[in-house]
């Protein structure tokens, strides 16, 4: 199951450095949400699969029974995932303000202003 | 004092000022007095943590290694001190640009989250608690960078924003993988565990994190972003990125290095070394033939980031005890550059090194504020840069590593050529033809006080550590100790 995980993982790790190398600017920003969520996916698999409870303290428990999942590494991709889902909204926005005011997503067509 | 403070406060002072977004003069009111506060916090935090020695703190109360540490060691202290300061200096200068616009859509709040997330990412002891802190800054800073909207701030904000993208998602991949493999992301947890982890997984992990931060130190071969996008934000803005953002992935590769893959030292030094060298030379070539003021600015940070990255790479507690100073002083020096480049704009109304000239006869004084961040940058005595400079060269003389040495000395002879290519462009070039003074923000009127009270602190203070260096020393060779203690053992010190 790990191995099937890690060669999806290594696809969408590809697939998002493709985008991420054409020439628009809006396949960028797929490109990114692709390696967001591989990133978001090696976690995951990294820390472990197993087939576990859910890590919640029932009554009269006081401690985490065995068997029962890593709740660290939940919290991990959730902190991932809601950051990158802020920033992606945060350069959505950025590439649509971008082609309001240049008329192009073509980095190439931006970058003909500018003497960097 | 607890070491949250200089966390916390700015961020009461981002909602609060969220809050109060339809009043223009408390909001004034609060940001200064929110800026005052906060330094005052760094200062405390500083002076306790140099009286009683090193502060933790549990956040929650959960013990280590399971909770979230925040560490105020001698080296956080010492960055949080420098970065209070240097936020009240952008802070105060922003009052002086009327840029209503840009008030309007929230730049006081997130200068305050931006100092949060720094002071945060210096204090944590906890791995993903640095990458929580990284996109804090990342975010308040892409904002920064694009708001108001014109092409040339797009432009930039499309670079800056891809490129440390990427660079937390190689972070965040690290992190997922060094869980897994070891189990824990506490700084000081991770260096005990690694030695039970198979050597090339540590070391691949291990340089993992150190592309991802250096991505965001803007060393070779990773600083594109940073001409791409430094030379367009107003002064204020600048003056933070200049002399804070950098410095945090800088910090973040010395305390991967020598906290947390300290089993994986000499693996992590060599690329980091040549990555490091390989700065200085390139950045510092491509500083020699800018023609605008704040790209040539922009090369020089690129360059010295190379020399901090290589004295606080080498394995000697002198060299990075003075790496550590070096630092320390060329963040101010930095800030205090950004800052007067944006009176320069003011008086000679471009930024253009061709185009400007005869400064010494408009402004007398700029040419004597422009020296002394100046030669501190090139490193000529009696300058503040001089000192932890030399310091730097003995002990990697004491270690034998010639190249280094040139490598360093390079750096200081490079950026002495570009300084001096700049000096001449203006002051000793006469006066261009035609040349627009912005008459609305260039007067001797009162309003011109917001952004020369922070200059002149700041170069009082450069002046001071010029003169009288060896409290910056003594700090830093705590600041050091404190950081190599890991690897290279010693008592603690008070």
């Amino acid at each position: 199951m790990e191995v099937l995980l890690a060669g999806l993982i290594g696809l969408l790790y590809t697939l998002g450095v493709y985008m991420l190398l054409r020439r628009s600017l809006v396949k960028s920003i797929i490109g990114l949400a692709l390696l967001g969520t591989a990133t978001n996916l090696l976690i995951f698999v990294c820390a472990g699969l197993v087939r576990a409870k859910p890590p919640i303290i029932r009554e009269p428990f006081e401690r985490l029974p065995l068997g029962t999942a890593d709740p660290l590494a939940q919290a991990l991709i959730l902190t991932a995932i809601v950051i990158s889902f802020g920033v992606l909204a945060f350069a959505m926005v950025l590439i649509k303000r971008t082609y309001t005011t240049f008329g192009t997503d073509d980095p190439d067509e931006l970058d003909k202003g500018d003497d960097a | 004092m607890s070491p949250a403070w200089p966390i916390i406060w700015p961020m009461l002072v981002a909602a609060v000022l969220l809050a109060i977004k339809n009043l223009p003069r408390l909001r004034q009111f609060v940001t200064v007095v929110g800026g005052l506060v906060h330094a005052g916090l760094g200062i405390a935090l500083f002076a306790e943590v140099q009286a009683t020695g090193p502060m933790t703190l549990q956040l929650g109360g959960w013990k280590a290694p399971y909770g979230i540490t925040l560490s105020a060691d001698h080296l956080a202290a010492g960055f949080v001190f420098l970065t209070t300061l240097i936020g009240l200096a952008a802070n105060l200068t922003s009052h002086g640009s009327s840029d209503s616009r840009r008030l309007e859509f929230g730049y006081q709040p997130l200068m305050f989250a931006l100092l949060a997330g720094c002071c945060g990412a210096f204090l944590t002891g906890d791995l993903f608690n640095l990458y929580v802190w990284f996109e804090v800054i990342l975010m308040s800073s892409f904002i920064m960078l694009a708001l108001g909207g014109e092409p040339a701030k797009i432009r930039a904000s499309l670079r800056y924003v891809i490129l440390n993208l990427i660079s937390s998602f190689i972070f965040l991949a690290g992190l997922g993988l060094l869980y897994g493999a070891i189990g824990t992301l506490n700084m000081a947890d991770i260096a005990v565990q690694l030695r039970g982890l198979e050597p090339n997984l540590a070391s691949a992990i291990g340089l993992m994190f150190v592309v991802a931060f250096l991505i965001k130190a803007a060393a070779f071969p990773f600083f594109g972003w940073l001409p791409g996008s430094y030379p367009v934000p107003p002064t204020a803005v600048l003056t933070l990125f200049g002399g804070l953002l950098t410095k945090v992935g800088v910090y973040a590769v010395a305390r991967l290095l020598w906290l947390s893959f300290g089993p994986r030292f000499s693996e992590l030094q060599t690329p980091i070394l040549v990555f490091a060298g390989a700065t200085i030379i390139i950045a510092g070539m491509a500083a020699l033939v800018q023609t605008d003021l704040r790209r040539l600015l922009s090369y020089l940070l690129i360059c010295h980031i190379g020399s901090m990255l290589l004295g606080l790479s080498l394995e000697s507690r002198e060299v990075v005890g003075a790496a550590v100073a070096y630092t320390w002083q060329h963040m101010l020096v930095m800030a205090s550059l950004f800052l007067v480049a944006g009176m320069i704009r003011r008086a000679t109304g471009t930024y253009d090194l061709r185009q400007m000239g005869g400064l010494g006869q408009s402004r007398p004084l700029y040419p004597w504020m422009l020296a002394i961040p100046l030669f501190a940058l090139a490193g000529l005595p009696p300058f503040s840069g001089f000192w932890p400079k030399a310091a730097m060269v003995r002990g990697m003389l004491e270690m034998d590593s010639v190249l280094a040495v040139v490598l360093l000395l390079a750096s200081s002879g490079l950026t002495l050529i570009a300084v001096g290519r700049l000096w001449a462009n203006l002051v000793w070039r006469p006066a261009a033809e035609s040349r627009e003074e912005d008459a609305e923000l260039g007067g001797r009127g009162p309003r011109s006080w917001w952004t020369t009270v922070p200059v002149a602190g700041l170069l009082a203070v450069l002046v001071w550590l010029s003169l009288w260096p060896q409290p910056l020393l003594t700090w830093s060779e705590r600041a050091g100790h404190d950081l190599t203690q890991a690897r290279l053992g010693g008592a603690r010190q008070p």
